[in-house]
Formats: structure tokens, sequence, C-alpha cells
């Protein structure tokens, strides 16, 4: 359970709860006995025995032969096979960096390369992970910005959603009123962070950026305020919307 | 080049299958994207890397791998496994939607597009003979229909639409359990869940500030 300091209509703010929609399949796997399987993570092989390792070690500055070179070493001796560790059951590991001597790096410094959709690189530039900004002293602004459903649905991707729910009876008739409001409506209210309401809602430090739109259903006395997230439009890179448009001129053009 | 999708589409009599291509559209083809480098303190690029929990073997990418082991211990092989849904019932594999042309019977509503997670979204190249098709989709016609990329056990709901300048596109979400609450109903704000959901002042949402 998440929470949220969100505004209404008439600039009255509280924190409400929020809670996740999403469903995931849980699989489970039955063996012939009907017994379900557990699901490990093994070591298939350490860094040191890994195709890098040992293309240093046995192919060394053989050239073009480097490759035959390992492949005899490996028919030979099964160097990368390490009886004690290869196979083993992982658990309670720890991501570290490596550097290319493959020791474990403690002093790093992290850089943000910022690239154009081709790849071109814009900027590069120290990485600050940014902070959450929708449980802040700041709510998030009722922006006023309304967007009909029947306008806003085919403009975004909305990869994920949150469901807001109150936390006692006093923000139950903050919700519901909410909802209320944006059903009769039938509209999408933006919603932003930050003192004006136009930054992208994080929900945890470091975390996806992505633009809120609340949506309210209600049913008798219950209600449903739902926020969904998008941080994509629904639109075709340059060129695919060129030749998408080509063929369906030609398809327009054809008698 | 990607495989093209079938779609068959029109009433009984005059049906037809309409192949369309396909690309994945994501924020790296719209606006870019950042990498992130990480350096030692001689400037040399590092890489990530496991540490097993004896504190000393480290396994870099591609190094470990998932098993499914019985009760005993013993090395299972997933072919031999029977899949179970979370109601109990053996669950079957379905196609791959490339296999067979995908019938356009069934339409969504704006609501029901709008309680899925939208996982992935294509744009598609339409064929010369689509122009009845499209003619619906620019009308704001949503079909709906399982789909499942590779084939497998857990399909997605696929949408097929069009945007506001009438470019086709082909959604695929997975529903979410949303749910009308009550004033009974109080949320446990100490319940734990990290929830993560995964400046301008204009009226236009600037995606590539993100």
């Amino acid at each position: 359970m998440g929470s949220i300091n969100l505004t209404n209509s008439k600039g009255r703010d509280s924190v409400v709860a929020t809670r996740r929609v999403s469903t995931a399949l849980r699989l489970r796997w039955l063996d012939g006995k009907s017994r379900q399987a557990a699901g490990v993570r093994i070591c298939r092989a350490p860094l040191d025995r890994d195709l890098g390792a040992l293309s240093a070690r046995f192919g060394g500055d053989a050239g073009p032969d480097a490759m035959a070179k390992l492949a005899d070493a490996l028919v030979a001796g099964d160097p990368e096979v390490d009886l004690e560790r290869t196979g083993a059951f992982l658990h309670d590991t720890v991501r570290v960096f490596v550097d290319p001597d493959q020791k474990i790096a403690t002093a790093v410094a992290t850089w943000d390369i910022v690239r154009q959709p081709d790849g071109s690189v814009r900027e590069r530039r120290p990485h600050q992970a940014q902070e959450q900004n929708v449980d802040t002293p700041t709510p998030l602004r009722w922006s006023g910005k309304l967007i009909k459903k029947a306008e806003i649905w085919n403009r975004f991707v909305f990869a994920a959603k949150l469901q807001v729910v109150h936390v006692n009876g006093l923000t139950y008739d903050f919700l519901y009123e909410m909802a209320r409001e944006l059903e009769l409506k039938d509209s999408l209210l933006r919603v932003g962070a930050g003192p004006k309401g136009a930054q992208p809602l994080i929900f945890q430090r470091g975390g996806t950026a992505y633009h809120g739109f609340l949506e309210g259903r209600t049913r008798g006395e219950s209600y449903c305020l739902i926020l969904h997230l998008a941080n994509l439009e629904l639109r075709a890179p340059e060129k695919s919307a060129d030749k998408a448009g080509e063929k369906d001129a030609a398809a327009r053009s054809k008698p | 080049m990607s495989r093209a999708l079938i779609f068959h589409h029109g009433s009984t009599g005059t049906a037809t299958d309409l192949a369309f291509g396909l690309e994945k559209i994501d924020r790296r083809k719209l606006y870019g994207y950042v990498d992130t480098e990480v350096v030692d303190g001689a400037g040399r690029a590092c890489d990530t890397a496991l540490l097993a929990g004896d504190g000393r073997t480290l396994i870099g990418r591609g190094g470990s791998a998932l098993a499914l082991l019985d009760v005993d211990g013993n090395y299972l092989d997933k072919a031999s496994l029977t899949p179970i849904g979370p109601a109990g019932t053996p669950l079957s594999r379905v196609p791959s939607s490339f296999d067979a042309p995908i019938a356009l019977h069934e339409r969504a509503s704006i609501d029901s597009l709008l309680n899925h997670n939208i996982k992935a979204a294509y744009v598609l190249t339409p064929p010369m003979s689509a122009p009845e098709l499209l003619a619906e989709l620019r009308g704001g016609a949503i079909y709906t229909f399982p789909f499942s990329f590779r084939g497998g056990l857990d399909p997605d709901v696929g949408f097929l639409v069009a945007n506001p300048d009438g470019v086709p596109f082909l959604l695929l979400g997975k529903p979410t359990r949303l749910e009308f609450v009550s004033l009974a109903e109080i949320a446990d704000p100490e319940a734990d869940e990290t929830v993560e959901p995964d400046s301008d002042d204009g009226d236009e949402v600037d995606f590539a500030m993100m």
C-alpha cells in the first residue's frame, strides 16, 4: 500500500492510499507425482571461468586462432568447470561493480549519457536519482486540465495504473466526491507533481517517471478512483509514420 | 524483417485476411534514451556482477540460471512438468498469434481498454486492401482478441486501435483488478506494499522531458 498527497477541485488536500491493481499469473509446476517443483538459481560459470576469462587464458595473443586454441583446451581439460562452484545454489547474492580486471570496484562514479533516438550523444552528466514526489508536503495539484475520455484513450500508452483509496471516513467523502466529479464530466484529469503540477510523477527514489491521469467511476455509494500512468505517446516514430502514410495513400488512390 | 500479423476481418462471405507489418514502439525510438555508465577511480568502465553468498565468487552476465528441483532436491526437466494455474487446474499452451489469422469479431469499449495495463505497443503497416478496416478504426472502433507473440501459457489481451492521426496500432495489455470501494473498506496505509507502477505550463504533455 502506497500513499499519495492529493488535492481536490476545492483546493483541499489529503494524504490517501494507493493500491496496486496489476495482475500476474502465478504459475506452479508439478512433477509426475503431482508434487510442486521449486525454483532455484544456480551458478553456471563464475566470472573467472566464463568465455572472456578463458579466452584470455588460453587464446592469449593467438589472434584469429584464439578460439581454436580455446576449443582445444575445453576438449582437453574442461577448464570451464569448477567442481566447487559450477552448479552451486546461489542465495544471499549482492550486486557489485567489477572493473576490466574483474576485480570488485569500490569507488565508482555513475554518469548518465543522454542519447537522441538515433543513438547520438546529446549530453553527459553525473547520475542523480530523482526522489519520489507523490507523497511530499507539496500535494499533487488539481490541475483543472480535463481531457474527455473519448479524446484521450488513443493518445497515450497507459502502461500502469494505481487505485486511489481512502484511509478513513473523511477521506472516503473526499475521494468519492472527486470520483463523482470526474465521472460526471466524463473526463480524465491530468495530474502532475511540483509547485505548478507540471512535473511527472515518481513513486520511489530513482523510479520510472510517469504522467498521471485521474479517472473516477461511482456505483451507488462505492467509487473507483484510478490513476492512469503513461510515459509514452501513441504515435509512430518518424520513419514508420512515413511508411504507413505512403502505403495508405497508395491504397486510397487505388480505384 | 518481422513476420506479418494477419487479421481476418469482415462479415461472412466478404471476409478477407489482411497482413499487417508491425514495429514495436518504445521511449528509445520516440524520445531517445539515457545510458548509465559506471567508471572506477581510473576512469575505466565497470560492469555489473553478482557476488555469491560465499563472499568471493563473482558471477557475470549469463553466469547464472534458474533450475527446477523436486522435493528431494533432484533436477527436473521443465518439459516433463505440468503447469498449474491459481485455481489448481492445468494450463494449456496457446499457439503463437502469428500461426493463424486473428479473427476480428469482438469490439471493446474505451473503459475496457482503460482497465488494462498496456505493456507493449506496435505500429502497424497496413496492406493496400485494408481501407474498410482502417476506416472503422479511425472511427473509434477498438477490436480485442487474445494475443501471444511466441505462444505460451499466459496470453495477453490484444487491442487493435488507431491513434488520432489515423495510424493503426496493436496494443498488448493485461487486465487489472480494479474494484469499487465503499466506506467500510478502509485501506490500511501501514500494509507492506511498495508501489512502483512500474517544467511545463502548457496544456501539452511533454513526454521527452522524462
